[in-house]
């Protein structure tokens, strides 16, 4: 207060004029985003927009789908940040998935309703809400409604009913790796968030990597190998370019699909599996990646998994690809995360993992044969 | 598994009666005969899926080998000259084996 009556009675212009400026100034600053994050994402974001098509009067609901760290969440809250100045209501709740899983149901369901209707939560805790105060309070609202990481239909599943009857042009985006979600929830289009190109790697790449050992042939060949093992993945590359190794190690790590730790992919990338899928998801990233999928579906299905509902769920989970050439076929920085999942099933004791492809250990378990007896 | 060059103990599966896939490969030519048994094998697991073994060092597969669950059987360049002394009967009627180079 004291810096705004200060501007006040420096300036000589009105006081309308005054508040125009400071709103701009607040706007300028609220409005830039972190550009580093957004390395790419201009172009879809805007086709996004396109798909929402604002101005119509319908109500319309996007799915925001794509692989763990392709930028989902940040697209989406780029799309906030345009767009929400023009919704009377605006209800964005983040990382979905984890809030369930951590107060519940219930709890996520008052705090929706809560912030929809604009009220405290704990007045939707006390109250019965009847559908038709609902409908009636809500048909007539223009709301703009955000659900991040939507890994599970039954994360909304309580709540959902209630974006029918949202007025006229209220717009509804859900980011989810689970592409059944979307289905499941009827969401109108589903935008699949593709990654960067090579030159747009190359420089989220470079961003803070130290690396200046190295002749500029050799940085160009390793970095060049490092964006493939990213796949165009901006939160791989993130991890790629902060990391405090040496790039000759980390490339032959990355060459050889050694198991790599990497923050936030590791956690995510097997959430939400069942058993099946997740053995199986195991199974292709330790033995079976860039293999006919048939072959593939031969063995796991001798193994007691089915095969075929596994891969289409792993499909949809955006873990796993079915090439053109029938190859079942998982993104490197993936493969080498189911591996750094079985790695760590015993760090020290390879003979105690569940899975092993690696000549040493292998070497290593046959002749100190420690290998546990219920693996 | 590849760059594998030792000698194997004839029991070394014994511990291992749950393993499923098993492939022994050589990305070289000049990596065959990794795994030398100079005592035999004695014991394959019996939960075995995928035999997978390239360069297979022995005449036969273990006597007690039972192979009631395998799916895909691969002995390229192997030594075999055959798969087992007598009938496994229940394997041949069974089982829809794939069967690889022997």
């Amino acid at each position: 207060m004291f810096v705004l009556s200060t501007l006040f009675l420096k300036s000589r212009r009105s006081e309308s004029e005054l508040i125009d400026e400071i709103v701009r100034d607040a706007l300028k600053v609220l409005c830039s985003a972190d550009k580093v994050n957004m390395i790419g994402m201009d172009m879809q974001v805007e086709e996004i927009l396109s798909l929402l098509c604002i101005e119509s009067l319908d109500v319309r609901s996007i799915g925001i789908w794509g692989t763990v760290g392709i930028g989902k969440t940040t697209i989406a809250e780029e799309i906030f940040r345009k767009i929400s100045v023009q919704y009377e209501t605006c209800v964005v709740l983040k990382d979905l998935h984890k809030e369930v899983e951590v107060k519940g149901h219930d709890a996520v369901r008052e705090n929706f309703l809560s912030e929809v209707l604009e009220v405290e939560p704990h007045v939707i805790r006390i109250s019965d809400i009847k559908t038709s105060f609902l409908r009636s309070r809500l048909q007539r609202k223009r709301i703009l409604v955000i659900l991040d990481d939507v890994n599970d239909y039954r994360d909304v599943d309580t709540f959902l009913g209630t974006l029918n009857y949202f007025g006229p042009g209220s717009r509804i985006i859900m980011t989810s790796r689970n592409r059944r979600v979307f289905v499941l929830c009827k969401i109108d289009h589903v935008y699949e968030v593709k990654p960067l190109d090579i030159p747009k790697s190359l420089l989220l790449l470079d961003r803070g990597t130290c690396q200046i050992v190295l002749s500029p042939e050799v940085y160009k060949t390793l970095s060049l190998e490092l964006v493939k093992f990213s796949n165009g993945n901006p939160q791989v590359l993130q991890f790629l370019s902060s990391i405090d190794r040496e790039w000759n190690k980390l490339s032959q790590e990355v060459k050889t699909t050694s198991p790599i730790y990497i923050p936030g992919i590791f956690e995510k990338s097997c959430c939400g599996l069942d058993d099946n899928e997740r053995g199986i998801f195991l199974d292709i990233a330790c033995f079976f990646n860039r293999i006919d999928k048939d072959n593939v579906a031969m063995l796991l299905d001798g193994c007691g998994f089915s095969a075929h509902v596994g891969f289409r769920g792993l499909v949809d989970k955006s873990l796993l690809t079915i090439s053109q050439h029938n190859l079942v076929d998982m993104l490197s920085f993936i493969q080498a995360t189911g591996r750094e999942i079985v790695r760590q099933e015993s760090a020290d004791r390879p003979g105690d993992r569940s899975r092993l492809w690696n000549a040493d250990y292998i070497r290593h378990v046959f002749i100190n044969d420690t290998v546990s007896h219920h693996k | 598994m590849l760059n594998l060059k030792f000698d194997a103990n004839p029991n070394v599966f014994e511990k291992m009666c749950n393993l499923r896939l098993l492939k022994l490969y050589c990305s070289k030519a000049e990596e065959k005969h990794g795994v030398s048994f100079p005592q035999g094998l004695e014991y394959l697991p019996s939960k075995l899926r995928l035999l997978h073994w390239e360069y297979y060092p022995l005449s036969s597969l273990p006597k007690s080998f039972n192979p009631e669950n395998l799916v895909e059987l691969n002995l390229p360049s192997s030594c075999a000259k055959k798969l087992w002394k007598g009938k496994k009967a229940r394997f041949c009627t069974t089982n829809s084996v794939k069967y690889g180079k022997l």
